[in-house]
């Protein structure tokens, strides 16, 4: 087996090398570290399933007594459960309005809520169709 | 031991996506259109009956369209992705293993379930109440016979939607009326091949000597035989494998006839590419750049070019894929007559990727301690600002190679400007 002698080590001149560049605090560790938690998340609070929650934005005022305003954009849950005075998203002829689910004696309607202006009832008909339910409701206001 | 795979579908998926946030295209012919609004993709039953073929371009059907006020739209694939998410997240309520086959297409391990009919029916009544779109669900022993049972469940009406064909006499009763070229991965190559030799139904195809369907169509008829007598060869596949490669590519709105503007589209390739690399954590080894005229249009001038490059280092940095994009698109470009060339795609090639933790790592590459914080905030900024906000000025600002979208309906679940309105 030959053997082959060393005479010294090979030099690149121009080349650096960075060792490591993890900061290390050398002060006091924060007392607050154990204790840190998620921000809170209020669109997790309304949309209670992602996966069946869509986003709307509302015009006119028929839902003002419900709190639903002109421009705002509200969650509707289509796996929400239609029960008799919720707010629903509904399919009537051909167009999608919110309104109240409501009962009277054997029929279902969609209703209103507002008391300053007359709208109609709709009577829920076969060709009606409840699209979801309202979960939740998001405005926010001018800061300029 | 036979186990039960499940495939769910959505027949006409992309008009079943549109549907949802417009009532007015309830019942009523509705056309969606490939990239570039070029030809139909997806049509609505209303649509199929007039007698609008899959891949019908526009412009053969303009007066179709007027005459029975047919609604056409460009595809919307933002929106399509996330209406196949939702489904998605449905079917992993139902199954603890989901593969994803394609955009409408899922396979399901229905393995366990007692009453498999019923978990499917209520499967698709939870797609389509939460969701809003209609699938229909075909289950068997093996992958190529739930698809025959999911095409069954799709052609009669009589189902419901679901057919569950576990069982081998509802099998031997059923197969003899699947004509042969239905069958998933029988192309129109060997169905004509296989009609020669009296092959015309699954039932024939079934009963085929192996050796005989391995000379017909290879190992790949083989399997395809086994898997119609209930054995299974295609595994279920819920880890996806890694990408060996990747491409982007697309039409361009208008030919494309300078050197800058076909530059300022590969960059806006690469530059997704590198976006996608970065996604999956990988990095790429090689890079091609290609781009073509239009092949239909013999009588002009035809150009066709490709160039491929080694990424060294491998890299998933933007400006690394775009300057290698830069070198291929200047050697590929023509070298003479270039004013008579007018390109109509142009796509870029990703291949050798390796996850970014294994990339091989020379003794003499200059590190570039930047890079990935750099290209952390790129992606970060388009993430939350929204596709495209930052990007390489050479993408230029007036693109017109973006495809055309004429009748594209808003992105309703993913822009704030695009919401469904409620009056």
């Amino acid at each position: 087996m030959p053997v082959y002698p060393i005479d010294e080590p090979v030099h690149i001149p121009s080349q650096s090398v960075r060792i490591v560049s993890t900061p290390v605090s050398a002060g006091f560790p924060s007392p607050a570290g154990d204790d840190l938690e998620d921000e809170i998340d209020p669109m997790a609070w309304v949309v209670r399933h992602p996966t069946s929650t869509f986003w709307w934005r509302v015009e006119g005022d028929c839902l003002w007594d419900a709190g639903i305003r002109d421009g705002d954009i509200i969650a509707v849950d289509r796996a929400g459960k239609r029960r008799i005075g919720r707010a629903v998203l509904a399919v009537v002829e051909g167009a999608v309005t919110a309104k109240i689910l409501r009962k009277r004696g054997d029929r279902y309607y969609l209703a209103p809520a507002n008391s300053q202006e007359q709208f109609p009832d709709v009577e829920l008909t076969e060709d009606s169709e409840i699209w979801g339910v309202i979960a939740g409701v998001v405005r926010r206001y001018d800061l300029a | 031991m036979k186990r039960p795979v499940a495939i769910s579908d959505s027949a006409n998926f992309y008009v079943s996506a549109e549907r949802i946030f417009d009532p007015t295209l309830k019942n009523v012919p509705v056309i969606v259109l490939s990239n570039n609004d070029g030809c139909a993709i997806a049509r609505s039953d209303e649509a199929k009956a007039l007698g609008i073929k899959m891949g019908t371009p526009l412009h053969h059907i303009r007066d179709k369209v007027e005459d029975h006020g047919i609604r056409v739209f460009s595809s919307n694939y933002t929106l399509y992705g996330d209406i196949s998410r939702r489904v998605v997240e449905v079917y992993e309520d139902f199954t603890p293993n989901v593969e994803i086959y394609s955009i409408d297409e899922c396979f399901l391990d229905f393995v366990g379930f007692q009453d498999r009919t019923a978990h499917a029916m209520a499967l698709r009544a939870a797609v389509l109440r939460r969701v809003g779109v209609p699938v229909r669900i075909g289950i068997a022993p093996t992958k190529t016979l739930a698809k025959c049972a999911n095409d069954i469940a799709k052609k009669n009406p009589i189902f419901a939607g679901v057919l569950d064909m576990m069982d081998e006499s509802l099998a031997r009763w059923l197969l003899p009326r699947v004509p042969v070229g239905d069958i998933w991965g029988v192309g129109r190559k060997t169905t004509g091949k296989l009609k020669a030799l009296g092959v015309y139904s699954a039932a024939d195809l079934r009963d085929l000597p192996i050796r005989q369907a391995r000379a017909v169509g290879t190992v790949v008829l083989e399997r395809i035989v086994l898997e119609l007598q209930g054995e299974a060869c295609l595994a279920f596949e819920d880890v996806v494998p890694q990408r060996k490669g990747m491409a982007v590519t697309r039409s361009a709105g208008t030919p494309m006839t300078d050197f800058d503007t076909l530059f300022q589209a590969i960059t806006a390739h690469a530059s997704r590419g590198a976006e996608k690399l970065r996604q999956h954590g990988l990095v790429a080894g090689t890079l091609t750049v290609f781009f073509h005229t239009n092949k239909h249009r013999p009588d002009r001038p035809q150009y066709t070019a490709s160039r491929t490059t080694r990424m060294t280092p491998m890299s998933s940095d933007t400006f690394d894929l775009v300057e290698a994009a830069r070198h291929c698109a200047e050697a590929a470009w023509p070298k003479s007559d270039v004013k008579s060339y007018g390109f109509t795609k142009a796509g870029i090639m990703l291949n050798d990727l390796v996850r970014f933790e294994d990339r091989p790592q020379t003794l003499f590459d200059q590190a570039v301690p930047k890079s990935p914080a750099l290209m952390k905030a790129l992606d970060d900024v388009n993430q939350r600002f929204g596709k495209k906000t930052m990007v390489l000025a050479c993408e230029g600002m007036n693109q017109t190679w973006r495809l055309r979208a004429d009748h594209r309906s808003p992105r309703y679940t993913t822009r704030m400007e695009d919401l469904p309105v409620v009056r």
